[in-house]
């Protein structure tokens, strides 16, 4: 492919994601009503809950779809290639997307669009998937719904709306299940969805450069926002490459041995995995894995692990992030994957004050840490 | 503006050029024949007419088809006299070079993508999510068929004008132009389809695919045919006036397959006028030409006999959108997506 992921004079599309009932209306009629002096055009779904109060409204039919490429879960959303083409057809009118998706949808296919499809990626980028949800009716969501759970696994802002409802107590409670899910996302509380609107927009939570300043519960040893070593622009002037996992699919079935580099347990590996629920709740099946490594990694083993870890895994890993200590490189790899869709690039130097470890942190189904660690092991250069 | 075109060994092309510039982007363009007038929908939801016969900035005109929507489509009516436009407000609209206009079909909070008029002027038809509307030559409602799985994402007659081909996810439905209720004959095939065309002979029906390739089906036996290697999405398609050649966009080159006897899976197609992506093709009504327009605004001309091409104009700075020829193959209308136009005058 031959667009970058974060390439920010495009323009930014922001995911709106949350069951029903969560607020999430309540936010996108914030978001077009206050003044930030922007134009948006909002694309909405049918069975949308109240009227949007906006020039610019596209009724979408969510139309899944999987892409003839042997790859199952390489699923886009058909409407969306479609009307954001046509909304290009007169950009005049908006400065910035948003995309509602109904209660029930999986954010997966919304956000495999804007990498998959080279006329939508062309214009548009991904800035954030925010997932409102409802601090009193969560629990119980998340008991029986796939779909609560898979929102609040792809946000990277998550809006834990209504906690005037809760005690401190549930409120905690709620806070720990959704970091069991998703360890990287920034959590704001509210009441009515009062969050500032800029923790919600235009967060470049899909760019390179920016993913490591958001994230302060993935990387301890990162300075706040603002501090010095902070700057996310000084790289931005080069070459970005981002790369499809269905490319390295060749890779199936050439699992090295077991041992070797790059080795990934499957259930083809004919040995005992031990399942880890370390993170995991009864009733949430993802979970985050966060893996470290503190000597430098091989960058060839590194992609040959990562590679054929998502080629293979791919549809239980929904998102991964990570940065690498490249041996022979004196500057940070950041690499983010969903699904199977992956992009690394080299970022600003490493600093002297700082801990030259390499994290990464997945978020999925089925995740075998041991196995993850081991593969991760294997990468040491 | 005029020039000549340059010429290549063994080609000589004459032509004048009229290029300028509108505000919004050129979404399609078309030739009204009776009426001698090029048609260009706009962005903005209008409609601009220049006179062939004097393409200056002074006989410009503007009719609003679809007042504070997006022109989503466009062709010329069946009587050559103006044409029919969809938008992003729901509906299907005729506007005459005149000045006239007529609202042929509404669907409410719908955007109207798609329209296509039979070759013989004998029908219009529209798509509008999953809903394909069939119209008589004088726009009177004959028909709707909603029976698709997904939305419609591409449209075409027969030959004949007697029977329709819609595109979408996992193949395409044919509709025979008449109003009985009727079962729609699929083909299918998987993945999403996005584009449609119908060979001149009726014998192939040929879709371009959301995976960059281009499918075929050989209606006699409804037997598949697969051509891949597109970097990009191959959606632009247009037959050449013998119907053996199919000129199709979405690579460096304009890739032409040869569709004579079985159809062109397993041939080796002919490779155009080279340069950056192709992102429009358009085939001489009369001679073996194919015109070509590119993601850089290029324009070339590709001759099928000998494989040679050459540069015609440089319309603007971004991709080429549309490109129409006049039925007398005397001129070739052109639109970009930085609202760069133009018309080419070969009648030299």
């Amino acid at each position: 492919m031959s667009q970058s992921l974060s390439d920010f004079d495009k323009t930014p599309v922001t995911v709106l994601t949350g069951y029903l009932g969560a607020g999430k209306t309540t936010l996108l009629n914030r978001i077009l009503t206050e003044n930030h002096g922007k134009k948006y055009a909002v694309i909405i779904n049918e069975f949308g809950e109240i009227g949007i109060d906006n020039e610019l409204v596209v009724d979408a039919d969510e139309e899944v779809f999987e892409m003839n490429n042997g790859c199952i879960c390489c699923t886009v959303r058909g409407d969306l290639i479609r009307i954001i083409e046509g909304l290009f057809k007169r950009k005049d009118r908006f400065d910035a997307i948003v995309v509602e998706t109904t209660g029930l949808a999986d954010p997966g296919p919304v956000a495999q669009t804007f990498f998959v499809d080279d006329d939508v990626s062309r214009r548009a980028r991904l800035d954030s998937i925010v997932t409102v949800v409802d601090a009193r009716h969560l629990p119980a969501r998340l008991k029986d719904s796939r779909e609560a759970e898979e929102q609040i696994a792809f946000a990277d802002v998550i809006v834990l709306n209504k906690t005037d409802l809760v005690s401190p107590a549930e409120l905690a409670e709620v806070e720990r299940r959704i970091r069991s899910v998703n360890k990287f996302a920034q959590i704001h509380h509210a009441t009515k969805c009062d969050v500032a609107l800029d923790k919600v927009l235009d967060r470049g939570a899909f760019d390179l450069n920016r993913i490591l300043d958001l994230e302060p519960d993935f990387l301890k040893n990162n300075p706040a926002h603002g501090e010095a070593g902070h700057v996310h622009d000084e790289h931005c002037g080069h070459d970005h490459h981002h790369d499809h996992g269905h490319h390295d699919h060749h890779g199936h079935g050439h699992n090295p041995a077991h041992g070797e580099a790059g080795h990934v347990h499957d259930e083809h590996c004919g040995h005992d995995h031990h399942h880890d629920h370390g993170d995991s709740i009864h009733d949430t099946t993802v979970k985050s894995v966060s893996l470290k490594l503190d000597t430098p990694v091989d960058s060839r083993k590194f992609d040959a692990w990562i590679g054929e870890l998502l080629a293979t895994k791919g549809q239980d890993i929904l998102r991964s992030k990570g940065i690498l200590d490249f041996k022979g490189s004196d500057k940070r790899f950041v690499f983010q994957a969903v699904h199977m869709i992956k992009d690394g690039d080299f970022q600003r130097d490493w600093r002297s004050d700082e801990d030259r470890v390499s994290r990464l942190v997945f978020i999925g189904r089925e995740l075998d840490r041991d196995a993850l660690q081991q593969g991760f092991e294997g990468c040491r250069a | 503006m005029s020039t000549m075109g340059k010429a290549s060994p063994g080609t000589q092309v004459g032509f004048k050029a009229y290029l300028w510039q509108f505000q919004s982007g050129v979404v399609a363009v078309a030739s009204a024949d009776s009426a001698g007038h090029a048609g260009f929908g706009l962005g903005d939801g209008s409609i601009a007419l220049r006179p062939f016969d004097t393409p200056d900035a002074e006989t410009t005109r503007r009719l609003i088809a679809h007042p504070d929507s997006a022109l989503l489509c466009l062709a010329a009516s069946p009587d050559g006299k103006g044409f029919v436009s969809g938008g992003d407000d729901g509906r299907l609209m005729l506007t005459t070079v005149d000045g006239e206009g007529s609202e042929l079909a509404s669907v409410p909070r719908k955007w109207i993508e798609h329209v296509a008029v039979a070759d013989n002027g004998g029908g219009i038809a529209y798509a509008a999510g999953k809903r394909v509307g069939l119209l008589d030559g004088e726009g009177r409602p004959v028909a709707i068929f909603e029976d698709h799985p997904s939305t419609v994402a591409g449209l075409a007659f027969n030959p004949k004008g007697k029977r329709l081909v819609a595109a979408h996810y996992g193949g395409v439905s044919l509709w025979w132009c008449k109003a009985d209720a009727q079962p729609a004959k699929r083909l299918n095939w998987k993945g999403s389809h996005i584009a449609a065309t119908w060979s001149p002979d009726g014998k192939f029906v040929m879709t371009a695919t959301q995976e960059n390739e281009l499918h075929g089906w050989r209606l006699a036996d409804s037997a598949d045919m697969r051509m891949s290697g597109y970097p990009t999405k191959p959606r632009s398609l247009s037959w050449s006036k013998d119907g053996r050649w199919l000129a199709t966009s979405g690579a460096e080159v304009v890739v032409v397959w040869d569709c004579k006897g079985k159809g062109p899976m397993g041939t080796a197609p002919l490779e155009l006028s080279r340069g950056a992506i192709v992102t429009a093709v358009a085939c001489h009504p009369r001679h073996g030409l194919i015109a070509s327009g590119h993601a850089d605004g290029q324009i070339r001309m590709g001759r099928i006999s000998d494989e040679s091409s050459i540069e015609l104009e440089k319309l603007g700075a971004a991709s080429v959108t549309s490109l129409a020829w006049s039925r007398d193959g005397r001129y070739l209308i052109a639109g970009g997506e930085d609202g760069s136009a133009g018309i080419l005058d070969f009648g030299m």
